[in-house]
């Protein structure tokens, strides 16, 4: 349905496209197998899979562990956009809550945070769009529109900047500002290889480049699934711990 | 339940099981880990131990699950340990001259069926027999709701033994359970009952904790330690979440005792988490059961802290913990213990350092402050932990 719309462009506000895009990158469900390649200035590399699954829209979140051994089977799971955390660590056999401020922390000292994951439609709901004009990225002609944080909301971005490929409403570029300094940018996500799954586009390559530390992550899609049926009862402390 | 009962329903239950699902493998990891300890206390001392962990899992079908580890641990060095060098010469002076032996500590190899559980999940159920890490409540060093563990107050979040139990969890909507569980000692009116009600409200995990179970003393007595066994019964609560981004957690218990004074334990903490990842958290802890002075504690009172009955010596206490990451493959933190008391303080800072995927190299140092009576003495010496600890 997406890729039929996206064949039939037409003049679209700011809120419209970011709803577009919001549709593309949060399906009703979803289950994606992600290698997670961490790559650090010191020229370090780390790696890790993962499995991931999500229901009404990126509003519940599960993410497990599947390698290394070091942290395989650790679990977190993300209600309500990721205004509730839990966290499971199967070497003490323990669920935590965690705090949402903990979701500013770095995923795996990545470029990523948890709040990536787990924000839902964040991007509708949290920012006020505004059309920047149009671009291209990669020779792919994309809206550029930038997103500016709502008064009293806790994203961690002041603002975002987003390079929206015209034909399949899915980012090509995100870029990402400091929370309190609307002007500092963050960090830069690019997302390539991208391949129609069941209909909807789907990036098999996400780079994620830190300005901070310089550090660079590459996610690599295994496989994803969308539209999938998936149980509440995943998304629970219990499932947390089932292995 | 006698405890052969509940290995008899474990081995009936994977006979039972087995058979049909003959093609799914066991699968097995662990890890390996050296350790070197060493201490400063009058010379130089040092124990090295090796430790083999070998966990064995598999599930039989999508509702049985089997999981079981075996630690092989052996010990050089310095593996005899005399307890009356940690504590007072005041209290050792209050110590039979006969009892001295009792406070000799050996470090011995062994091999140990650490876990060994059959987990099955009939609809909302969640059954647990066998022997299985039992851990509860929100506090990072204390768990006054914990009933079955201790933790190590310079290494809180390693891996606590198994407990040979019954567990039962019954799980209703997204984030409510009950959790019954049942511990056979060697009396069956000593078996421990544990039953905890876990809800969610707004942002707060609540959860109410009841116990039956046995309370344990070591009595000095002109024949050495006796261990009394005596009925307790325990009321608490365990909240934990945020306000206004700030983590916030409790955790309380009463505990009643059979011809014994009742007490209770306490316990708040907050945590907060900069957008440089910084990490900090402070944790108080109150026990009325201890005395409020170092100067009033007696062998029984050491005695029971040093073999791991007390988890603290003193009233109250607070913990402090500053966790960062300076490089992105390592994490530094700085904990603290202080006794409000005596005033002396306990200090251990540590640092994790990834060197690979499944291998990782931890450092954690221990500098004590006290004298005199204080219970973070410094006869407890300088030193630390250097541990390498390799996943497979």
């Amino acid at each position: 349905m997406v890729l039929q719309e996206a064949l039939y462009p037409q003049l679209l506000t700011a809120d419209e496209i970011i709803r577009k895009a919001d549709e593309v990158m949060n399906p009703a469900t979803s289950f994606s197998k992600v290698r997670f390649v961490n790559k650090l200035a010191s020229g370090e590399v780390r790696t890790f899979e993962y499995a991931m699954w999500s229901k009404d829209r990126g509003d519940k979140v599960l993410l497990r562990y599947t390698a290394p051994r070091r942290v395989e089977g650790q679990a977190i799971l993300l209600l309500n956009r990721g205004d509730d955390i839990w966290m499971y660590f199967p070497r003490t056999d323990r669920i935590r809550k965690m705090a949402t401020h903990a979701k500013k922390q770095k995923f795996e000292g990545s470029g990523f945070t948890y709040e990536d994951f787990g924000s839902g439609n964040a991007f509708v709901e949290k920012f006020h769009a505004t059309l920047l004009g149009e671009e291209e990225r990669n020779g792919t002609a994309c809206y550029r529109i930038q997103l500016d944080r709502k008064p009293q909301t806790d994203i961690s971005y002041s603002r975002l900047i987003l390079w929206i490929d015209k034909k399949l409403f899915i980012p090509l570029e995100i870029r990402y500002f400091d929370e309190h300094d609307p002007n500092r940018l963050k960090k830069i996500l690019k997302l390539q290889d991208i391949q129609i799954i069941q209909g909807i586009p789907t990036a098999g390559l996400m780079i994620m480049k830190s300005l901070e530390d310089n550090t660079e992550t590459r996610m690599e899609l295994i496989s994803a699934e969308y539209n999938l049926p998936i149980p509440d009862d995943l998304f629970t402390e219990n499932a947390l711990r089932r292995k | 339940m006698p405890r052969y009962l509940m290995i008899f329903l474990i081995f009936l239950i994977a006979i039972t099981c087995l058979p049909a699902q003959q093609n799914q493998s066991l699968t097995f990891s662990g890890y390996f880990e050296p350790q070197w300890f060493f201490l400063w206390t009058n010379e130089p001392e040092q124990m090295i131990s090796s430790k083999l962990r070998l966990n064995g899992e598999k599930k039989l079908t999508p509702s049985i699950y089997f999981y079981a580890n075996v630690n092989f641990i052996t010990y050089h060095g310095k593996i005899h340990w005399d307890w009356t060098s940690f504590i007072p010469p005041s209290v050792i002076s209050a110590i039979a001259p006969e009892n001295l032996q009792y406070w000799q500590f050996y470090y011995q190899d062994q091999i140990l069926l650490d876990n060994a559980y059959l987990q099955l999940f009939p609809g909302k159920w969640r059954i647990t027999i066998g022997k299985q890490q039992l851990t509860f409540g929100s506090g990072y060093v204390w768990n006054p709701t914990d009933i079955f563990n201790r933790k190590d107050l310079n290494d809180p979040t390693y891996e606590q033994p198994g407990q040979n139990a019954l567990r039962l969890d019954y799980n209703h909507g997204t984030n409510s359970r009950i959790t019954l569980v049942f511990q056979p000692h060697e009396k069956f009116e000593h078996t421990t009952v544990f039953v905890r009600g876990k809800t969610t409200w707004k942002h707060f995990d609540i959860a109410v904790v009841g116990a039956l179970t046995p309370w344990e003393k070591n009595i000095g007595t002109p024949a050495g330690w006796e261990k009394i066994l005596t009925g307790s019964r325990l009321v608490g609560l365990d909240l934990n979440g945020e306000v206004k981004g700030i983590g916030i957690y409790t955790e309380g218990a009463f505990r009643f005792r059979d011809n014994d004074r009742d007490y209770m334990e306490w316990l708040a903490g907050l945590d907060y988490t900069f957008d440089n990842g910084m990490m900090i958290m402070i944790e108080y802890y109150r026990n009325t059961l201890l005395p409020s002075s170092s100067s009033r504690l007696s062998p029984d009172d050491w005695f029971s802290y040093l073999s791991g009955e007390y988890k603290t010596l003193l009233r109250d206490q607070i913990f402090t913990m500053l966790v960062i990451s300076p490089f992105p493959s390592s994490v530094l933190s700085l904990s603290q213990i202080f006794d409000f008391h005596g005033r002396s303080m306990a200090f251990f800072p540590s640092l994790e350092y990834t060197i690979h995927d499944d291998l990782i190299l931890t450092l954690i140092g221990q500098w004590l402050t006290g004298t005199g009576t204080d219970v973070f003495h410094q006869r407890f010496g300088k030193g630390g932990i250097l541990r390498l600890r390799f996943y497979f």
